[in-house]
């Protein structure tokens, strides 16, 4: 009877509910609000329905009531789910996981055999990440209902712990403990299922008890491990190799190979594994077995202790595959280069033993020449060809193509292969040193190649990128590297040209955007950049490991708040997976996958830690301080951020690059591409940057701090916290920027970068400074201003100095590439005046304490109190209007640069001649081609041409609202 | 010639090119970390020799009874290395991790316009067991095809009996 009320209860309960939930969902919390009113009225202590209410004012933006009413609820210890649930979302909306444990602790101890509310318990503790507790949760959960699950929730909890003790503690205690827990089940017979399996071999794994560990794989838990494939095999394997018996490993490679001739991890082991052999068997060798190997059977079974077994074994295998006909595998010609390429690492003549390099590879090409994946299977063995054979190389591979080099070819395999060959000849450095002309040359000859191939590559399938836009891409890749080799900004305008044309006819080929991407951002055509951008439709898991590429530059073209709304959507990407990576930790333990545990773990630190996350919340923030015009939104502003500027706050040493700098495409040959000790320097370089910035925002936020009245309990260091920060700024070197390569992937500099080394920081610092004195002289008004005084005249040299660089900049920009830095130093002068703008809020409100109510004429209206300082007044009034003058000089000269963009002038005629028509054409249509390439070179300049509009608008636009800032300290 | 290997969280930063294709969708973390808790074993991806993801495959396995089956969730290969065979030894190592969990079927759905897709299917031994109307949204929403292929378990290939009618997608289980 009385569950019989409860069920009806609930059944009332839920009714009741549902509209709110519906509101709540639906996005409206005021209705949602109103609702639970309602509700209330009616059943005044219905939990729930206080935590839905609450839950509406915490996404209504008003977290403090949330938090009351969540405290009052918490209080009377509810233990039904709906409220409890509705309590974890509202903590987890809030970040605040640590309460959803005690909410749940709590109503644990009033329903301690609740196998639900110790689940949830379980799993919260998941969350915060405590181990301990964990552990007795699960351990809690057993003990009411047998379930293995949760007696293995337990077990992994203890190996977690691990992460927390020192590494002796965890070997001598903790680990032990785990092993002694699983082995119990074992005993009993109780092992089921295969992750109990895994987690245990981990266990014994982690105590290097590799020997024990193997033995559970030959046993008959072993035959647990079913869904895995190849996993028994491989972990046997590498378990094997650990124990050193690496004799048993190689031989289950053999006959793995044997089973899948194709499978290239098995060769990468095969060698491996035979490489510890080398010395270690020689001397057990016997004659008898040598004399085995004649017959070619026993290859199977005979491990292969030397270069010359090996290439015996490769060669069994070559003839294998050679019998499959046309059906043939890469792997076993791969294999031999692969062989080669470690015997020259360990200056062991191959020749000796496998013949002729070049003959390796033609024995490849020959049949595999006509395949897209040819060029990516060779590219790491072509270094292996000596540079001055590479000719040689090329004429030899050029045999298995039956046309004449400028006979163009007649279906697509001809192309492929042609093609294949273009990539390699590329690869061995044959293009690298052409004369300017005949690489110009050869752009034409690609993309008359390009053109052609149009007309015999008729698609099957619209889902693949046509065979012949590699010609485009080659092609491409020579302007950009002539553009930057010979400082020639029209070759990247052609570029860009081909690309967009080629892209018109290939919508889904993302190298060509990728490239269009780069080249924009090199010129500061931001807005094309975006264009471009929005092409590739990069989210999620891409903002992190793909935001460099644009993220950066936006900003340098002075397009400020598309910039911020860039970092914004990161921002939004990066703080959702912390939430998130947490209940991916409660998935696994649910279903067992223990493995995966640290796994993501390390995931969701790898995320947390990335600098694109800490440079995009440094940036945003310093973009919304671009964006107030009066002291009042400024201090809005600032109060928003919550910055604490004592506290860093930031890991620097754990920030990690996430950069996915291998996703431009290159055929370049290896020696060019970005080595990890590039990326490394660029990593760094960034880093620095961003500390640079976040030191900035913190200089600012302090000097804001000096407007508030010292605090009773203020601690003495609170005082010079501003003076510390200026010299920790003043003092910042940063590590030069790592000399620009005509790598596709290399990072190219963003505004940010400038600013270190320039007249920007220095100016900064003397209005800071100023800031900081006028403080003092407020403390102290019978002190000496001359400090101050000195100070202003500073400011206004230095910021003079900014302007008069940015005009010129802005003046003499007679090419692209000067007009991304024109635009750079254009928005870095607004930047530091608008910094300097916001100080001269805090100048005045630190001369003049405003009186009661906010007012613009605080100049007369001075408490009685106040000494009057009316020449400090008098010269921040000048500096004022002296700011207002360079700005106002900085807008005058961008609107005369906008004018000049805007013209067809000098820069844009000689860049709308397609420079690669000059030459007469004799085949049909070349004409045609090249009127063609005419009009998109025409549309490239006209697309630059609107970015750069776009870009002098939106400055112009902040420069004026700036001005209009400074007017008000001048009145 | 691949190289085959469980896909770990570390290869989210490195799939570029495979997903910035645009027929590629890059769903949101969540989706993949789900996948990588719940079947690891049926989250693949495929490597070049140079150490480049080719393509990976992401399923799982469900159903109770006879219906206990293999599911392709998604299939993708990088542009680059299409024709090579990467997809046929993604779905064979798919097709049997479920024949060694004891599945009765593996299904698929792919867009009814997807031709290259269909036909690759089918030449893997799947057939088109019912189409699911609307099951795409999108402007117009697109049917799907529900392929299947019988494995051993399922001896009399009860499973891939094609339905006559179409489905709509909330009667599909």
């Amino acid at each position: 009877m009385a569950a019989n009320k409860t069920h009806v209860d609930s059944v009332v309960a839920e009714r009741r509910l549902r509209p709110i939930y519906d509101w709540l969902d639906n996005g409206n919390y005021k209705k949602a609000i109103q609702e639970a009113d309602k509700v209330l009225k009616k059943q005044p202590d219905f939990l729930c329905a206080k935590v839905l209410r609450a839950l509406a004012f915490l996404r209504n933006g008003k977290e403090d009531t949330c938090d009351s009413i969540l405290e009052s609820v918490r209080s009377e210890v509810p233990v039904d789910e709906p409220t409890l649930q509705a309590m974890t979302i509202a903590y987890r909306e809030m970040h605040r996981f640590q309460n959803i444990c005690s909410i749940y602790a709590n109503a644990v101890q009033k329903e301690p055999n609740s196998e639900d509310l110790l689940t949830h318990l379980f799993m919260a503790y998941v969350r915060v990440g405590d181990f301990k507790k964990q552990q007795q949760t699960a351990m809690a959960l057993y003990k009411i209902r047998n379930k293995n699950p949760y007696y293995f929730w337990g077990v992994m909890s203890v190996v977690m712990q691990t992460r927390e003790v020192p590494e002796n503690m965890a070997r001598s205690v903790v680990l032990p403990l785990a092993e002694r827990m699983v082995v119990k089940m074992i005993e009993q017979g109780k092992v089921e299922a295969e992750q109990e399996v895994q987690l245990y071999l981990m266990i014994l794994e982690m105590q290097d008890k590799i020997k024990e560990a193997l033995d559970v794989l030959n046993g008959p838990l072993g035959e647990k491990i079913v869904s895995n494939l190849g996993l028994v095999h491989t972990k046997k394997a590498a378990l094997l190799a650990r124990l050193d018996r690496w004799k048993e490993a190689h031989m289950m490679y053999k006959k793995l190979l044997r089973e899948d001739l194709d499978r290239w991890n098995y060769y990468q082991e095969y060698f491996k594994t035979s490489m510890k052999l080398w010395n270690k068997v020689e001397s057990e060798r016997t004659s008898e077995a040598e004399h085995s190997r004649e017959q070619t059977d026993k290859l199977w079974h005979i491990p292969d202790v030397c270069p010359k077994e090996i290439a015996e074994f490769l060669q069994l295998l070559a003839d294998i595959n050679l019998e499959q006909g046309s059906k043939m595998f890469r792997a076993p010609f791969l294999a031999k280069l692969e062989l080669f390429r470690f015997m020259t690492e360990k200056e062991l003549n191959p020749e000796e033993l496998l013949g002729d390099v070049m003959e390796l590879i033609n024995d490849y090409f020959v049949p595999f020449g006509s395949k897209p994946c040819c060029f990516s299977d060779l590219q790491i063995y072509l270094p292996l060809v000596p540079s001055l054979r590479a000719s040689e190389l090329m004429n030899k591979l050029s045999l298995s193509y039956d046309l004449t080099e400028n006979q163009l070819p007649e279906n697509k395999y001809q192309m492929q292969r042609h093609i294949n060959l273009t990539k390699i000849r590329r690869s061995l450095g044959l293009q690298e040193n052409l004369s300017s002309e005949d690489k110009i040359s050869l752009v034409k000859e690609l993309l008359r190649r390009y053109d052609h191939g149009a007309s015999i590559d008729q698609v099957a399938n619209p889902t693949d990128f046509p065979i012949h836009d590699a010609y485009v891409l080659i092609a491409s890749h020579i302007l950009h590297e002539m553009s930057i080799n010979e400082q020639k900004e029209d070759k990247l305008v052609e570029a860009a040209a081909i690309l967009e044309h080629a892209l018109n006819h290939s919508p889904s080929n993302f190298h060509f955007k990728l490239l269009l991407l780069k080249i924009y951002s090199m010129i500061g055509a931001g807005n094309a950049a975006q264009s471009t951008y929005e092409l590739l439709d990069i989210k999620h898991m891409q903002l992190d490991s793909l935001g460099w590429l644009h993220c950066a530059h936006l900003s340098s073209t002075g397009l400020v708040s598309l910039a911020s709304a860039h970092c914004e959507a990161a921002l939004k990407f990066f703080s959702a997976n912390y939430s998130d990576s947490l209940d991916h930790l409660t998935y696994s333990y649910k279903y067992g996958s223990f493995l995966k545990i640290s796994e993501f773990v390390e995931f969701r630190d790898r995320l947390h830690n990335s600098h694109h996350y800490t440079r995009c919340s440094v940036e945003r923030m310093l973009s919304e301080l671009l964006m107030p015009s009066t002291h009042e939104q400024a201090l809005e502003a600032i109060g928003r951020m919550d910055i604490t500027p004592s506290d860093d706050n930031i890991a620097w040493e754990k920030l990690r690059d996430n950069r996915d700098l291998d996703v431009i495409i290159s055929f370049d040959p290896k020696k060019k591409h970005l080595t990890p000790e590039q990326m490394e320097q660029t990593f760094l370089r960034e880093v620095e940057v961003i500390k640079l910035r976040r030191l900035q925002l913190r200089c600012l936020a302090a000097a804001f701090d000096l407007l508030k009245p010292a605090s009773g309990d203020a601690n003495g260091s609170c005082d010079d916290l501003l003076p510390r920060l200026i010299s920790e700024l003043s003092v910042m070197n940063l590590p030069a920027f790592p000399a620009p390569t005509t790598e596709l992937n290399y990072p190219i500099k963003s505004r940010t970068d400038f600013i270190h080394g320039s007249r920007h920081l220095p100016a900064f610092v003397r209005a800071l400074q100023l800031a900081y004195q006028l403080s003092e002289l407020r403390r102290d008004p019978q002190g000496n201003d001359a400090a101050a005084l000195n100070s202003m005249t500073k400011v206004t040299e230095e910021i003079s100095q900014v302007c008069n660089e940015a005009e010129e900049s802005l003046d003499n920009d007679h090419s692209l590439l000067m007009r991304r830095s024109a635009l750079e130093t254009a928005t870095n002068s607004f930047e530091t005046l608008s910094f300097l703008a916001l100080l001269c809020g805090v100048y005045k409100n630190l001369v003049q304490p405003a009186a009661a109510g906010p007012s613009k004429k605080g100049k007369k209206k001075k408490e009685a109190t106040d000494q009057p300082q009316p020449k400090l007044i008098e010269s921040l009034t000048k500096l004022a209007k002296h700011l207002n003058d360079c700005c106002s000089r900085l807008l005058e000269s961008v609107g005369r640069w906008e004018a000049r963009v805007a013209l067809v002038d000098k820069l844009n005629e000689h860049l709308c001649k397609w420079s690669l028509d000059e030459a007469e054409e004799s085949d049909r249509g070349g004409d045609e081609q090249n009127k063609r390439r005419d009009q998109m070179v025409v549309a490239v300049v006209a697309k630059l041409r609107h970015s750069y509009m776009t870009s002098a608008k939106e400055l112009q636009n902040l420069l004026s609202h700036r001005c209009k800032h400074f007017e008000a300290y001048i009145s | 010639m691949t190289a085959l290997r469980p896909f770990t969280c570390n290869d989210l930063f490195k799939f570029n090119n495979v997903n910035l294709d645009p027929l590629t969708e890059t769903y949101g973390l969540s989706f993949y970390l789900q996948y990588l808790a719940h079947w690891p074993e049926y989250f693949q991806v495929a490597e070049s020799p140079s150490g480049e993801i080719m393509g990976y495959i992401m399923g799982k396995a469900e159903g109770s009874g006879e219906k206990w089956h293999g599911h392709v969730t998604a299939l993708t290969v990088s542009p680059d290395y299409r024709r090579l065979g990467v997809a046929n030894t993604l779905m064979a190592y798919l097709e049997e991790v479920s024949e060694k969990k004891n599945a009765y079927f593996v299904d698929l759905f792919v867009r009814v316009s997807n031709k290259v897709a269909i036909k690759m299917y089918t030449e893997l031994g799947y057939i088109v067991y019912r189409t699911v109307l609307e099951y795409y949204s999108g402007d117009p929403d697109e049917d799907a095809y529900d392929m299947r292929k019988a494995l051993s378990r399922d001896v009399n290939k009860i499973s891939v009996v094609p339905l006559r009618h179409p489905v709509r997608p909330e009667d599909v289980d």
